[in-house]
């Protein structure tokens, strides 16, 4: 199966309690966030999201779009947030699946950092750019009609600069999720500082 | 036999040469020979004309370093592959967002004896943005991947164990400003109680003491205003000789500032972050340490360190490193936070600073290594 290209993360001993809670608070939010960007730079994302589930034969894992929703919005920033745990298995699906979206957009996504990256250091506002300002424009929607205000993170994020910084962040993110070992090395990432 | 192997990116070629092991060989025949000894290993990055050329040991530090800092750059939790100058070439730190450099240090052995070790051979810098690094790393990927180059190297990731990282601060790290916003309400209660004691902003309370020494009488009644009473009982004699009476002033503040920092916050004393944050502060010091040849002796300072490896006070030691404090970078390395971006309470960690008088910058932890 193709899950078991990502190993399973060394999680803390105290393994009977935080196996309940599935994965750390920072890779639900971590996994949401990767995803929030696909549904920025493409439209209709969200569909592509239960048709690769499908092509994945993840089916079994992501059966429909409520159980992605609610898996999703285990994401403790999110407005709507339930408490249910994430288990690594759908984490795992949920990183396979961005991870092969991010692949098929490789070229756009690397336009835009590069676009990015020029404009930059030209200093020419980011907005003469249709696509980048779009994503950007799209990601700041999507994060606050989604993301609880009252939670401190979101409210430290409270300006256009620090969304779109979040949204360049993210792209850059994707990148490397197109690469050959760009999976796990997302996969693992998500687990800097959980474990012991 | 002679092999190369290149695996090349829109920004970054990798090219390794080598040969294989001759009894080796005999057992893949008909299949890609093995490149098991590794001669020459070079990596071009757009944008530089020069490659970075090594041996074996530099391609692995080179590896090791990318992989480490690759798994940072996606999870900003400060990974200790990426910057372990005390035992790799090759280490990687993050500039700001879109911006990362590489620094290759130089591959001869430091001579002890050597007053200035490095110092005349500074390590090349390169700084690449983001794309330049993903395709370096997926250089690095695509080697790991090519099980008839080097088979013993391949991609190891592990998860950065706890004590490294904060990764709740993770979403602000990603903030443009992250190192100026990032501070706690250790470091503003430092700042904050050091608004009474002038001494805290060494340049220009340098000034005002030495307004105070060539003019004592008139200036005693101002200098009681600006210090906080408890320190009365130097100021309170304003006949005394200010040669003497300068450096007690100077000291009681700070240690009393950084005695009250310690007393709310935790202390790191984990050795690899200390060894990590030693190491950053050894970096900045070391550069911003310009007049080294104007010492007269040695100067001792113990300095508190936030986890991000900001000097957020320090105190002098010995005598003469109160009035020499001008001669070292410290006033101007000090880490002012941003006002109004308070977080949780930040751990510190101490260290001890030696200015020696041949030049030499010496860091150590102030409780040493547990």
């Amino acid at each position: 199966m193709i899950l078991d290209t990502l190993p399973d993360p060394a999680m803390p001993i105290v393994s009977f309690a935080k196996a309940a809670q599935g994965c750390p608070a920072r890779t639900r939010l971590q996994v949401d966030l990767i995803l929030l960007a696909i549904e920025a730079l493409e439209l209709g994302s969200s569909e592509a999201i239960l048709a690769f589930a499908d092509e994945l034969e993840l089916k079994g894992i992501i059966k429909n779009r409520v159980n992605l929703w609610r898996m999703r919005s285990s994401n403790p920033l999110r407005r709507a947030h339930i408490r249910r745990p994430l288990t690594i298995m759908e984490a795992k699906a949920l990183v396979v699946i961005a991870s092969y979206i991010a692949r098929r957009l490789t070229v756009v996504i690397r336009q835009m950092l590069m676009t990015y990256q020029q404009m930059s250091e030209k200093q020419i506002p980011l907005v003469q750019n249709l696509r980048l300002s779009n994503y950007l424009e799209r990601f700041r929607v999507h994060f606050r009609s989604r993301m609880n205000p009252r939670r401190s993170t979101v409210m430290a994020l409270d300006s256009d600069e620090k969304l779109d910084e979040l949204a360049i962040n993210l792209l850059g993110q994707l990148l490397f999720c197109t690469g050959t070992a760009g999976m796990q090395r997302f996969w693992i990432s998500l687990f800097d500082g959980e474990v012991e | 036999m002679n092999i190369q192997r290149k695996y090349s990116l829109p920004n970054c070629t990798l090219l390794l040469e080598g040969f294989s092991d001759v009894a080796k060989a005999a057992y893949y025949q008909g299949m890609r020979p093995e490149l098991s000894i590794l001669v020459n290993a070079e990596c071009y990055i757009s944008g530089y004309s020069q490659p970075l050329v090594g041996g074996r040991e530099f391609f692995e530090s080179l590896v090791r370093a990318v992989s480490g800092y690759a798994q940072e750059f996606l999870s900003n939790v400060s990974n200790p592959q990426a910057h372990n100058q005390d035992s790799e070439l090759v280490e990687l730190q993050k500039i700001y967002t879109n911006r990362h450099r590489l620094i290759v240090h130089s591959e001869i052995a430091v001579d002890v004896f050597q007053s200035q070790p490095n110092y005349n051979q500074p390590p090349i810098q390169m700084d690449l943005n983001t794309v330049q690094l993903f395709d370096l790393v997926e250089a690095v990927d695509q080697f790991f991947a090519d099980s008839q180059t080097l088979p013993e190297l391949s991609l190891e990731l592990q998860p950065v164990p706890r004590s490294y990282g904060s990764p709740n601060e993770f979403l602000l790290k990603q903030g443009v400003a992250a190192s100026i916003g990032i501070s706690t309400v250790a470091v503003a209660a430092i700042a904050l109680s050091l608004i009474p004691a002038p001494e805290t902003r060494p340049p220009e309370t340098q000034e005002e003491e030495e307004t105070v020494s060539i003019a004592p009488t008139p200036n005693s009644a101002a200098s009681e205003n600006i210090t906080p009473p408890n320190i009365q009982t130097p100021e309170s004699s304003p006949a005394t000789d200010l040669n003497v009476a300068t450096p007690i002033v100077d000291t009681a503040p700070k240690i009393r500032d950084l005695q009250a920092l310690l007393n709310s916050a935790t202390e790191i004393t984990n050795s690899s972050q200390l060894r990590l944050l030693n190491e950053k502060i050894y970096n900045q010091i070391d550069r911003g340490w310009t007049s080294r040849s104007e010492l007269k002796e040695d100067l001792v300072y113990r300095v508190g360190v936030n986890p991000d490896g900001a000097i957020i006070g320090y105190k002098a030691v010995n005598q003469g490193a109160n009035e020499g404090i001008e001669s070292t970078p410290l006033p101007k390395l000090l880490h002012t936070p941003a006002n109004g971006s308070l977080t949780a309470n930040e751990p510190i960690a101490q260290f001890k600073v030696v200015f020696t008088r041949g030049g030499i910058l010496q860091v150590s932890p102030w409780r040493g290594y547990q």
